[in-house]
C-alpha cells in the first residue's frame, strides 16, 4: 500500500513538474511535421501530383537518424539534429526529478515508506512513465497532423520517400512490416533504457555529467554505426531492413534488455547504501 | 518508547573522516542536544540517526534493531534539517497532507491543529510554499516533523529564521514533545536555548564527542 502511494506522489508530483516539457515535446514534433510536409512538397514539386505522407512515414522522418557517415575528405560529419535534439529533450526532461525530490518533500516520503528499494522503483517507474508520455504525445501530434493535413493514417511505408526524404541510402524498393515496428517502438525502447541508464549515473556523478555522458553516446551512436552503441538501434534508417550492414532486431531487443536491467539492478544496489547528503 | 544506541559510530566522506568514534544512548521522553561551530558533525550525527546516510564504522540501534540492516530508517521519525523544503506549486496544508497521506496516520484535524500549533493559521496555511516567508517555511518544517507524533523528533536548528514568537513556540513544542514521551534530538546555534531545552548536551569538534554535561533539575 505504501509504495502504491510512492507511486502516486511520483506519478502526480513528477508529471506535473514535466507538464511543460510534455508540451515542448508537442511543438517539437509538430515542427518536424511541419518541416516533412514542406520538403516533401519541395521535392516533387515537378510532378504532376505530390505524394500523400502516411502517419508512419512522419514518425520515420521525425525517429529516423542519420545514415551511415563513412568518413571522406569531401563529406563532413552531419549531426542529426532532429533526432538528437528529441532523444537529449526528453533524457533533460527526466534528469533532475529524481535527484531533487532528494533535496525536498521526498526526503520526508522516503523516510515514511521505510523502503530505499521502494524508493527506486517508484522512481524507476515514473521514469518510465513520463517517457512513454512523451512518446505517446509525438504520436498524437502526428496523428492530429495528419487528421489536419488530410494526409492518410496508416502503416504503409512509402518507398520512395527513404532514399528522397530520409536519405536512407538504402538499396530496396519495399519494405518489411518490421520496419514498421522499429520505427514504433525502437526509439521509445532505446530512449526508455537510457533515460534510465542516465538516473543511475546520477547516484555516482552530477546530474548534468549524466546528462553528458548520455549526449555522447548518443553522438557517438550517430558517428558510429556498430552495435555496442544503443542510438544506433533508435535510428530506423540504420536497421538491417533499410540497410544491408544495418543492426539487427535481435541485438536491439537484446541491447534494450541488457540497459534496462543493468541501469535498474545497479541504482537499486547503490542506492541502498547511498548518502543521502543534498550537496547541491 | 524508543531508545536509540550509537557504538563506535564513525562516518567517512571523500575521505574526510566527519564522524569520529561516537558512542552514546539517547532515551525516550529526554532532549538530547547537539553543540559544536558549523561542520562539527551535528548535521551529519542527525543524519546517522535518521538512516539517510549509513556508518563506515561501528552501529547505530533503533530499540534494538540495527539501522542499515534490519531496519532502513526508524519505525517513527519526524525529521526538520537545516533548510526545510517542499514543494512549491502546493500550500502548506497541502504538503503535509502529501506528507501525512503515506503513513495515513492523521487526518486533516490534526494537520490543522499542527499548523496552528506553530503559528501558521488557516490562511497562510493555504497560500501556496513558493510565497512563504523563510520564518514560515522553518514553521512548516517543524510542523511535518512532529505532526504524526513521531517516537524520535530530529530538530536541526529549528529556530533558524524564526521571531521572537516562533522560538517560543518552538520551545514550547519541543517540551510538549518531551512530555509526550518523544525521544527528542536537536541541534542549535543559541546556546541559551539548548541550555533551556535539553536535558544532556554533547558537543562535538571535528566529529568528535568532545564533552557532555547534563541539565541539573531545577527545584
Amino acid at each position: 500500500m505504501t509504495f502504491y502511494k510512492l507511486l502516486k506522489y511520483d506519478v502526480k508530483n513528477g508529471f506535473r513538474l514535466g507538464l511543460i516539457n510534455l508540451l515542448i515535446v508537442a511543438l517539437f514534433a509538430l515542427a518536424f511535421c511541419i518541416d516533412f510536409y514542406l520538403r516533401k512538397n519541395g521535392a516533387y514539386i515537378f510532378d504532376a501530383s505530390t505524394p500523400e505522407g502516411t502517419f508512419i512515414d512522419y514518425l520515420f522522418y521525425i525517429f529516423g537518424g542519420i545514415k551511415e557517415y563513412i568518413p571522406s575528405r569531401t563529406d563532413g560529419f552531419i549531426f542529426p539534429v532532429k533526432w538528437l535534439l528529441l532523444h537529449l529533450f526528453i533524457l533533460y526532461s527526466t534528469l533532475y526529478y529524481p535527484y531533487r525530490d532528494l533535496s525536498s518533500l521526498g526526503l520526508n516520503i522516503l523516510v515514511r515508506t521505510k523502503g530505499r528499494m521502494a524508493w527506486w522503483l517508484s522512481k524507476s517507474l515514473w521514469n518510465i512513465c513520463y517517457v512513454l508520455a512523451c512518446y505517446l504525445v509525438i504520436f498524437l501530434t502526428v496523428f492530429g497532423f495528419c487528421l489536419i493535413m488530410q494526409e492518410p493514417i496508416s502503416l504503409n511505408i512509402t518507398p520512395m520517400f527513404v532514399n528522397d526524404l530520409l536519405e536512407a541510402d538504402s538499396p530496396f524498393d519495399i519494405f518489411s512490416t518490421q520496419l514498421v515496428y522499429i520505427i514504433l517502438f525502437f526509439p521509445l525502447f532505446i530512449s526508455l533504457a537510457l533515460n534510465l541508464l542516465q538516473m543511475t549515473f546520477v547516484l555516482f556523478i552530477k546530474p548534468l555529467y549524466s546528462f553528458g555522458v548520455m549526449a555522447v553516446i548518443l553522438l557517438a551512436s550517430a558517428y558510429l554505426l556498430t552495435p555496442i552503441l544503443p542510438g544506433n538501434y533508435a535510428m530506423p534508417i540504420r536497421s538491417e531492413h533499410v540497410v544491408e550492414n544495418g543492426v539487427q532486431v535481435t541485438d536491439g531487443v537484446m541491447m534494450v534488455l541488457l540497459l534496462i536491467a543493468a541501469s535498474f539492478i545497479a541504482g537499486c544496489d547503490y542506492f541502498r547504501r547511498y548518502d543521502i547528503l543534498n550537496d547541491d | 518508547m524508543t531508545t536509540i544506541y550509537m557504538d563506535g559510530v564513525y562516518k567517512k566522506l571523500k575521505g574526510l573522516t566527519v564522524i569520529n568514534n561516537i558512542s552514546m544512548t539517547l532515551t525516550s521522553g529526554q532532549v538530547t542536544g547537539f553543540r559544536g561551530v558549523n561542520g562539527s558533525g551535528k548535521t551529519m550525527l542527525m543524519r546517522l540517526i535518521a538512516g539517510l546516510i549509513l556508518p563506515t564504522k561501528g552501529t547505530i540501534k533503533i530499540d534494538e534493531k540495527v539501522l542499515g540492516k534490519e531496519i532502513t530508517f526508524p519505525e517513527s521519525i519526524g525529521i526538520l534539517l537545516e533548510n526545510p523544503a517542499f514543494l512549491d506549486s502546493y500550500s502548506g496544508f497541502d504538503n503535509l497532507k502529501m506528507l501525512a497521506s503515506i503513513r495515513n496516520k492523521i487526518g486533516d484535524d490534526q494537520i490543522n491543529h499542527t499548523l496552528e500549533a506553530v503559528g501558521l493559521d488557516h490562511e497562510s496555511s493555504r497560500k501556496k510554499y513558493k510565497k512563504y516567508s523563510l520564518g514560515m517555511k522553518q514553521r512548516l518544517g517543524i510542523a511535518g516533523s512532529i505532526m504524526e507524533q513521531p517516537d524520535i523528533v530530529i530538530l536541526d536548528e529549528p529556530t533558524n529564521s524564526l521571531d521572537t514568537d516562533g522560538v517560543e513556540r518552538v520551545k514550547q513544542i519541543v517540551q510538549q514533545e518531551k512530555e509526550r514521551g518523544a525521544n527528542v534530538i536537536i541541534a542549535c546555534h543559541d546556546t541559551d536555548i539548548l541550555d533551556q531545552l535539553a536535558d544532556k548536551i554533547y558537543y562535538l569538534e571535528n566529529g568528535a564527542m568532545v564533552q557532555s554535561t547534563r541539565r541539573v533539575p531545577q527545584a
